[in-house]
């Protein structure tokens, strides 16, 4: 039986603007993560997908509602929940101060890896990104798919059991988005549970075991592409996608 | 050890790190400026009919008031780093989120301690005999000197939140660094306004720096004609917890932290 990995429970977030209410970006959302699975948000822009992972990242709290990991909030142990937890966002976040591996070395350390396993992480994840000829390069030199691929690397660092990422191919040409998902398929491979945010539908369609569309704030359906796509008749997820939404509006 | 302390430690020494990768550019920055001020209140003003001892004064004056100078650099980057999001990869880590701010201003105390230390002996070359240290108590001074980069450290904090948009940054040299500067005691000791105009006097109170300034000189130059040392070592502290406290408050509330 596939074991669950987190629950979220009644999510809200509202986002005030001189203490009104500017928007709600989530409203009673509720749903499981499963050890091992790929789990994708879908939506259009402003669904309330990034607002979600990042409140499963704990990077932001949720206005109201609960995310449980091992039966409790994270909230009650936030250092040992962001301890297993790797976040890749949409916006990349990396230090152009430091080089390819000095991002990682400072990464490794602020989880507390020791000098000898953060040597092995560093080489190991390295040669599995195929960065090791930039290992001391400066980040400005990378294209924007191998700072992407950099990203996925250093969220790594830590042997997390939950990766979000947020958006990860966005912009990024076909070839190199293969490849990208070549990497998430391996990480799904290891056992690893990987929080998808994608408006991609090919995308969600390849790598998810689970979809969950999203429109202003609220869940449409979660199942896998393949039930959507027989319930709905659909050829594909874009098109279950499109008269999913379509659906909604007439509601 | 406990994975938040190592996290708190490893973020401090991320900033010190890349502090000593600029460390030359930035200690000769600071002497050019030290040397000016030092030849031109040492040597020149003194010609014009200034006290002999302006020299050390003001030489002290800019030792201490030396942190006030690096807070817009520190908080146009950090500012960037927020608005950029370069900040969430360090609201992600295992510690809480308020302690990433309070490190970011440790690191901050930190490398200004660095640079500051240095310039100590270098002020003494320029002066030489001008500069008496017969009346320092080095107790005193380290006490002064650990609270008020400190100090500068979370002021720094402070007026990085309050930078939102960086397009337009002046407002914060002339709206507050120069003001706090100007009236901070570096040209004048408090005394000699509150002899002038006790209002005036009580007002320069209301300004942090001044009793950096007078703290310090009192623990280098003398007792004699400053405020009391402990009253400006204890309410230093009191500011350092009022803008740490109110840092943090508009983080929290400007990026929606955990």
């Amino acid at each position: 039986m596939t074991q669950t990995l987190l629950k979220i429970r009644n999510l809200h977030k509202v986002y005030y603007s001189r203490k009104k209410i500017q928007k709600n970006a989530l409203n009673d959302v509720s749903f499981d993560i499963l050890k091992g699975e790929i789990f994708s948000f879908l939506g259009v822009n402003g669904a309330g997908k990034t607002t979600l992972s990042s409140i499963i990242a704990s990077l932001h709290p949720p206005t109201k509602g609960i995310v449980f990991w091992n039966d409790k909030s994270i909230y009650e142990d936030l250092v040992c929940y962001r301890k297993i937890v790797g976040f890749c966002p949409q916006h990349q976040n990396l230090d152009y101060n430091l080089n390819l591996e000095q991002n990682l070395i400072f990464q490794g350390r602020y989880y507390g890896l020791s000098k000898k396993d953060l040597e092995d992480r560093i080489e190991y994840l390295l040669k599995r990104f195929e960065l090791n000829e930039y290992a001391k390069s400066n980040l400005d030199v990378l294209s924007g798919g191998y700072k992407q691929r950099f990203l996925i690397a250093r969220t790594l660092v830590n042997d997390p059991k939950l990766v979000i990422l947020d958006e990860p191919t966005v912009g990024l040409d076909p070839q190199v988005r293969r490849k990208l998902w070549q990497y998430i398929l391996r990480l799904k491979e290891e056992g690893i549970s990987v929080v998808l945010t994608t408006h991609y539908l090919d995308e969600a369609e390849v790598l998810s075991d689970r979809v969950c569309v999203i429109d202003k704030g609220k869940i449409i359906i979660i199942d896998t592409p393949e039930k959507l796509k027989s319930d709905w008749k659909q050829k594909n997820l874009e098109d279950v996608f499109l008269h999913l939404l379509k659906e909604e509006e007439k509601i | 050890m406990n994975p938040s302390i190592n996290c708190f430690f490893q973020l401090v020494r991320r900033e010190v790190y890349l502090f000593f990768k600029s460390f030359l550019s930035r200690f000769l920055d600071i002497s050019f400026v030290l040397c000016t001020w030092g030849i031109v209140f040492g040597y020149l003003m003194v010609n014009s009919g200034l006290k002999s001892s302006y020299g050390a004064f003001i030489l002290v004056g800019s030792i201490a008031s030396f942190g006030l100078f690096e807070t817009i650099q520190r908080a146009t980057c950090l500012a960037q780093d927020v608005t950029d999001n370069k900040i969430d990869n360090f609201l992600i880590l295992p510690i809480s989120s308020y302690s990433v701010f309070v490190s970011i201003a440790i690191s901050w105390a930190i490398n200004t301690a660095i640079l500051t230390l240095c310039l100590f002996p270098l002020g003494k070359l320029i002066l030489w005999g001008r500069f008496d240290l017969s009346h320092a108590s080095w107790v005193k001074f380290a006490l002064i000197f650990i609270t008020s980069n400190l100090f500068y450290g979370f002021f720094a904090l402070w007026v990085s939140s309050m930078v939102t948009n960086l397009r337009n940054i002046s407002w914060l040299w002339c709206r507050i660094i120069n003001p706090l500067y100007m009236f901070c005691g570096f040209f004048y000791t408090w005394k000699s306004v509150y002899e002038l105009a006790h209002f005036i006097g009580y007002l320069h109170l209301l300004n942090p720096l001044i009793y950096i300034l007078e703290g310090t000189k009192a623990a280098i130059l003398g007792q004699r004609g400053y405020l009391p040392f402990w009253n400006c070592f204890f309410v230093l502290w009191l500011f350092i917890a009022v803008f740490g406290f109110d840092a943090i408050r508009r983080f929290k509330k400007r990026v929606d932290f955990v």
